[in-house]
């Protein structure tokens, strides 16, 4: 069979490729592995699914996957608190959208410990289950929401931690989901 | 020649963003944990990449988008919130959805997008892949981009020309990021060289028919104390032929048919078409044969094989033509491809024994032929056990697989005379009636032919204790045992075809006789194996 034969050809350009294609499938050979952007819209999107430790690593490292989710979150969100205004400063312990307010109120009862409020505008909408923040460029991170008792929401947060220092601070942007 | 090595490592190194896309997609898991895309969707998805024949399956894509955007103009649900990327789960979602687009029409079959200009169909099996393609997208593209790629089809109405233009926009921007992270395919060499030494000795043979048993251990004993290409495993050239002949095949097939050329492909100038090569690799993926689509299907569900009878029959080509073109290969890499992995594992561990790694004596080849046939013979057991199962739960699949395990009886007396001028409707409702018959027949033993098989499958039944064949079968399993049906019926039209057809006419005595001392010498020479060896070498 001449070495230019089109049979030949073919055959080994599709056996080249077919190895190529092997290799590519090849888990063992991948040096990072990224987040499957299914798991991603669970985590966007159902409250009950949380993302393994490794995995939650995986999306705090990939500057691509966070562009992903923030587009998840903004889509079908229920509401958008952006970054405060730029002569906004110290501490931001209430922030208003069209549809939803938030509060931080330190607790009087438990010194250390902050009140995180949400309050629906529209008692007949259904209520978000997640906060999702995201200090200045910084990864975004999830806070599931206790449920609603009428159009309000409250939890305890520990003062001094990550999530009430970032809800506290201007350049925090949150979306109720 | 530093050159070289430093293009090299840029190839490589140019794969590793679209390598970790593809550790995330096969990885990816279902809600209930197992695999969210199956093997063979993950090969159909890395196939279109590396030949780059994506425009189809990216028009077929934008097509569902549409279809899937049909209830509340968002299609993430459809795609990521079902459990698991499957025709079944596809087939309930879009059963459910309530569709605020008239031109999409759903059935039980499929999706079918009507937009006046001859429609566009696609099937709950092609699902799945096309759910993979889209993670591969937003994975490799980005989300935000497809997004807006996508926006018009997410629209109340949309044209044909609204959603070709989103095909094409999806065309250009995978192009563009396979332009930055494919690298160029690098040349197979052990087939080249195969197929280079396959030319000096054969004769007056070509193509496919220029490899022949003669020319495998030829090739075989040249090679394997060579440098010049690692070639020491009689299993690993084995491998080699077996795929020449598959691809050798499937490319003479293509190039004999009609088949329209892409657009862009310059055939004269020595371009393969995206398209033909596609074909290729896909016989190639096809020739794993019914065992291992059967597998995939069951899994640790329904046992129609277990493990130990899988490794068995995988030994045999069931899905190629290599049984027809090195029969006497088979059964080498068979016994021998098996001696020889031992002798190495035992190498590599230290412990090598001195003696009864070789067959003894006469009939190793035949004892062999006669394991597949006792292995296949309880397969046809278990499929006259499910035939059993099937029929107690009413299911269609009981017919197909009555009729191929009982193809002698008489099954005329269930279908109703025939009306003239009747058409299409009238075949199906006799269909119809004659699979509501034979459900409401029962076991009997001294009945008539198809109360008699219903007996013997229910003796199959009780007699068996394997995974999936056991009284408490719920519908999961059904669906599964039913699903496998087709596979397991040609896994054993396979068997006995290499079995008998193939395999079965060669003289083996006659091999036996000259094998083992063909093989005793080279392993003697590759592995010095001694006193061992020699004995059976002379």
């Amino acid at each position: 069979m001449p070495a230019d034969d089109p049979v030949r050809k073919l055959a080994l350009a599709a056996l080249d490729a077919d190895a190529q294609a092997r290799d590519l499938l090849d888990t063992s050979a991948a040096t990072v592995k990224r987040l499957a952007f299914s798991a991603l819209y669970r985590y966007a999107s159902d409250p009950s699914f949380e993302l393994s430790p490794a995995d939650a690593q995986k999306l705090a490292s990939d500057d691509a996957a966070q562009a992903d989710l923030a587009r998840l979150i903004a889509a079908n969100a229920f509401t958008y608190m952006p970054r405060q205004a730029a002569a906004a400063s110290g501490a931001v312990s209430r922030r208003e959208s069209g549809t939803a307010v938030l509060t931080l109120t330190p607790s009087q009862a438990e010194p250390g410990q902050v009140y995180l409020g949400v309050e629906i505008l529209d008692p007949e909408a259904v209520p978000p289950v997640h906060l999702f923040f995201r200090h200045a460029d910084g990864p975004w991170r999830r806070l599931q929401l206790p449920p609603f008792s009428g159009t309000k929401a409250q939890m305890l947060l520990d003062a001094g931690g990550g999530t009430a220092s970032a809800l506290a601070d201007p350049e925090t942007e949150v979306y109720l989901r | 020649m530093s050159t070289a090595l430093e293009n090299l490592n840029l190839e490589e190194g140019k794969s590793d963003a679209l390598r970790a896309v593809f550790a995330g997609i096969a990885e990816s898991t279902s809600i209930d944990g197992g695999p969210r895309y199956s093997a063979k969707v993950c090969r159909e998805l890395a196939r279109i990449i590396v030949c780059r024949s994506y425009a189809k399956p990216l028009l077929e894509l934008s097509h569902l988008l549409v279809a899937a955007s049909a209830g509340r103009g968002r299609y993430e649900d459809m795609f990521w919130g079902m459990p698991r990327a499957s025709a079944g789960n596809f087939r309930r979602a879009f059963m459910t959805l309530d569709s605020r687009n008239a031109e999409i029409l759903i059935s039980a079959n499929g999706v079918r997008y009507e937009d006046g200009d001859g429609g566009f169909q696609i099937s709950y099996g092609r699902m799945p892949f096309l759910a993979a393609l889209l993670e591969f997208m937003v994975m490799t593209v980005g989300y935000p981009e497809i997004e807006d790629m996508t926006d018009t089809l997410r629209q109340r109405d949309v044209g044909s020309e609204a959603v070709l233009d989103a095909a094409r926009a999806l065309q250009r921007s995978l192009y563009s990021y396979l332009k930055a992270h494919l690298p160029a395919v690098q040349r197979q060499r052990r087939e080249r060289h195969f197929l280079t030494y396959t030319d000096a000795h054969a004769g007056n043979r070509t193509g496919t028919e220029a490899i022949n048993d003669d020319v495998v251990l030829g090739y075989w004993k040249t090679y394997a104390a060579s440098d010049e290409i690692d070639a020491k495993t009689f299993r690993a050239v084995y491998d080699t032929a077996r795929k020449l002949i598959s691809a050798l095949d499937a490319a003479q097939e293509r190039l004999s048919g009609a088949y329209a050329k892409t657009i862009g492909t310059d055939v004269e100038a020595g371009e393969v078409d995206p398209a033909d090569m596609e074909y290729v690799i896909g016989a190639l993926d096809d020739d794993q044969g019914p065992l291992s689509r059967l597998i995939e299907i069951c899994d640790e569900n329904v046992k129609f094989v277990n493990v130990i009878e899988a490794e068995t029959l995988s030994e045999l080509p069931l899905g190629d033509a290599t049984a027809r073109r090195i029969p006497v290969s088979v059964l080498r890499n068979a016994v021998f491809g098996a001696v020889q992995l031992r002798i190495s594992t035992a190498l590599r561990r230290g412990n090598m024994p001195r003696s009864g790694l070789l067959p003894v004596g006469q009939g190793y080849y035949m004892e062999r032929l006669q394991a597949y046939a006792d292995i296949i013979a309880g397969t046809e057991r278990l499929a006259l056990a499910a035939l059993w199962a099937l029929h107690q739960a009413c299911r269609i699949e009981a017919v197909e697989l009555a009729l191929a395990l009982a193809p002698d009886i008489n099954w005329g007396h269930l279908t109703p005379p025939a009306v003239e001028d009747g058409g299409e409707d009238v075949v199906d409702l006799a269909a119809t009636m004659a699979a509501r018959q034979f459900f409401a027949l029962s076991a009997d033993a001294k009945g008539d032919e198809i109360p008699a098989l219903l007996s013997d499958a229910r003796r199959a039944w009780r007699s068996v204790n394997r995974t999936g064949f056991r009284d408490e079968a719920d519908e999961e399993t059904l669906d599964i045992m039913a699903a496998g049906v087709p596979e397991v019926l040609r896994l054993i039209q396979s068997v006995h075809r290499i079995i008998g057809r193939e395999l079965g006419v060669v003289d083996w005595s006659a091999f036996e006789t000259s094998d083992i001392g063909i093989f005793a010498a080279m392993f003697d020479k590759l592995y010095d194996l001694g006193e061992e060896t020699d004995s059976h070498a002379c």
